[in-house]
């Protein structure tokens, strides 16, 4: 199998979507090329007065007739080709059609008058086009072979060999060439076909250059984001371990593993239990945001959000049966669609705003949560009657550390990282959340909190994810 | 009563698991370190291996794992770790790593007891 492929391209999913996209392009210009050839048969016969003999007519129409066949199978084959280097690949298929039409184009220009046809400059296009997608040797070999086979055409038309098919009614009378005018067309033709795939290819090779410094850069980038939020986990980590420690000390004591404890004792020692608590969900949320960040591509698949929030509710249910919390799922959906994301990613997510409604909505409170659908997007409402949210704070509460002014005087537990998270998470899935306060269900004393939540429902099928597979053998 | 090796690095979660854990009646040895850990527990011969992920390396007690696995050591291991699965982090127990069971840090003492007893009581019947 020829190497068509530079090895850089190798695990460079851009490249082959940019080949595979390439090919599509190229199946539907053929589609025009073959219709516009039968229609240039037809009409110019009574528009221009051009007279095509019987064996014109008959051999245009095979011509037109194989462009058409040839381009079905090849639509066909394309989603069925591998992206495996090694393999028959998109980049084959790209070869074998340039071939394939370079064929077809010497046979029309030979049927339309050789020398004299008004079709050769079509070979031009093909050399522009062959010098974006080809490697460099392979379409200088290509063009080397076209001006061959085109000047022996010409050749053998010149010496009576071949017949002269020219379009009649194009030409007052029958175009006779001397010799000096063969060598001169032929050297120019030659001249203009090589400067071309010269020029072309440059652009080319340049762009590509341009584009793999790009992609270097945005390595290295990737690689720097990578490695700080790999020291960033570290050392929360390092702190995560002293404080772990002495949480579990003080629970040795507490559950009176060593011996009975004072009453006054066990107080203080259940509030410094408490602050380490704390200490452990503001670690653990960091924690939280550099995986995010860490994650490069995330496993998606069928989640059914309508789960997830009754997953999330569940796990909080002791902290809103602590506070007599009335906690209501509506679900107004006719077809419970699901989205396509990362399941966890989105348990987060949900577990996070469910997780604040248990602290920030007041005792005897309610929550109500209302799943909707809205076209493409699934919509999620979590209405509260809780603290609420001052005007001023609103626009603030996705941003990292940001604690709003009033729960700050509340003495709530929280790192403000909870929510930049959650919208970290939805824009991650293409979604989006807003927040408003106060809330339907609000009243002047607690004016409570509405987040809207739109995620839209991934459709598998998109060019990206027919493209992006993981190469074989790789 | 089951004997018990606990091998992690912090002396004082060494402390805790050790007091829980003797205060339900089981015998327990302990090493600081993947070497000594790996010694007393081919010289003991315990009925369960406590081990903690990060001790000088952040993944040596995978290797430790690994390790035991390998010298046909095949009495249930519990891991220790301080990320989980709350924070986005999950491993399979017995697929990446061959453990049978994880105690994220900080240790609660009641559920320490309980996947301690679940284990052992697995292996004795699979032992039978």
């Amino acid at each position: 199998m020829i190497l068509l492929v530079p090895k850089w391209a190798y695990n460079y999913d851009e490249f082959w979507i940019t080949i595979r996209r390439r090919n599509l392009w190229f199946i539907k210009l053929r589609y025009v090329a073959a219709v516009t050839l039968i229609l240039f048969l037809i009409i110019s016969q009574y528009l221009l007065n051009l007279e095509f003999d019987h064996v014109q007519v008959q051999a245009i129409s095979i011509i037109a007739l194989s462009l058409f066949t040839y381009n079905i199978t090849i639509h066909i084959v394309r989603p069925k080709v591998s992206i495996n280097p090694d393999k028959f690949n998109a980049m084959h298929l790209s070869l074998i059609q340039m071939v394939l039409d370079l064929t077809a184009l010497l046979l029309l220009v030979y049927y339309t008058g050789t020398i004299d046809s008004p079709i050769y400059v079509f070979f031009i296009f093909h050399m522009v086009i062959g010098s974006l997608i080809l490697p460099g040797v392979l379409i200088y070999t290509i063009c080397g072979i076209v001006i061959v086979m085109y000047s022996l055409f010409i050749f053998l038309q010149q010496v009576d060999i071949f017949r002269s098919h020219y379009i009649a009614g194009l030409y007052d009378q029958i175009p006779q060439h001397n010799l000096n005018y063969v060598i001169m067309f032929v050297l120019m033709f030659a001249a203009m076909m090589i400067v071309t795939v010269i020029l072309a290819n440059r652009i080319a090779s340049n762009l590509l250059k341009r584009e793999g410094e790009l992609r270097e850069t945005l390595d290295k980038i990737q690689e720097i984001e990578t490695a700080k939020q790999k020291y960033i986990m570290g050392v929360v980590h390092e702190i995560k371990t002293p404080i772990a420690a002495v949480k579990s000390l003080i629970d040795l004591i507490v559950q009176k593993f060593i011996g009975p404890v004072s009453a006054e004792v066990e107080e203080k020692l259940l509030r410094a239990k408490g602050r380490c608590e704390e200490a452990l969900d503001l670690i653990n949320d960091v924690l939280r945001i550099s995986r995010l960040k860490l994650l490069q591509s995330t496993e998606k698949q069928r989640v059914f959000l309508i789960d997830l929030i009754n997953q999330a509710i569940l796990e909080r249910q002791e902290a809103f049966n602590a506070k007599n919390i009335e906690v209501e799922v509506i679900d107004y959906r006719e077809k419970k669609k699901p989205v396509f994301g990362d399941k966890d990613l989105l348990y987060l997510a949900i577990s996070n705003l469910i997780s604040n409604e248990a602290k920030y909505v007041n005792e005897n409170g309610h929550v109500k949560i209302e799943i909707s659908e809205h076209k493409e997007l699934v919509c999620i409402k979590i209405i509260d009657d809780g603290i609420g949210i001052p005007w001023k704070d609103i626009d603030k509460v996705f941003e990292q550390f940001y604690r709003a002014s009033n729960i700050k005087k509340q003495k709530t537990e929280g790192s403000g990282l909870g929510l930049s998270i959650v919208k970290e998470i939805i824009d991650h899935h293409d979604g989006e959340i807003k927040v408003e306060s106060p809330s339907p269900i609000g009243n002047a004393e607690s004016p409570g909190t509405l987040f809207i939540i739109h995620i839209p429902f991934m459709k598998e099928d998109t060019e990206k994810t027919e493209t992006v597979t993981l190469l074989d053998g790789l | 009563m089951a004997l018990i090796v606990i091998i992690d690095d912090d002396p004082d979660i060494i402390e805790v698991s050790t007091l829980v854990l003797k205060s339900k009646g089981y015998d327990i040895a302990t090493a600081n370190n993947p070497e000594d850990g790996f010694e007393i527990v081919n010289k003991l011969k315990p009925q369960l291996i406590i081990l903690d992920v990060m001790m000088d390396e952040p993944d040596d007690g995978f290797f430790l794992a690994q390790k035991f696995r390998r010298n046909k050591i095949d009495i249930p291991i519990l891991m220790y770790t301080s990320v989980s699965k709350a924070i986005g982090f999950e491993y399979g127990a017995g697929e990446m790593v061959p453990v049978d069971d994880f105690v994220e840090k900080p240790i609660s003492p009641e559920q320490l007891v309980e996947k301690v007893e679940n284990l052992l009581k697995k292996e004795k019947k699979r032992s039978k």
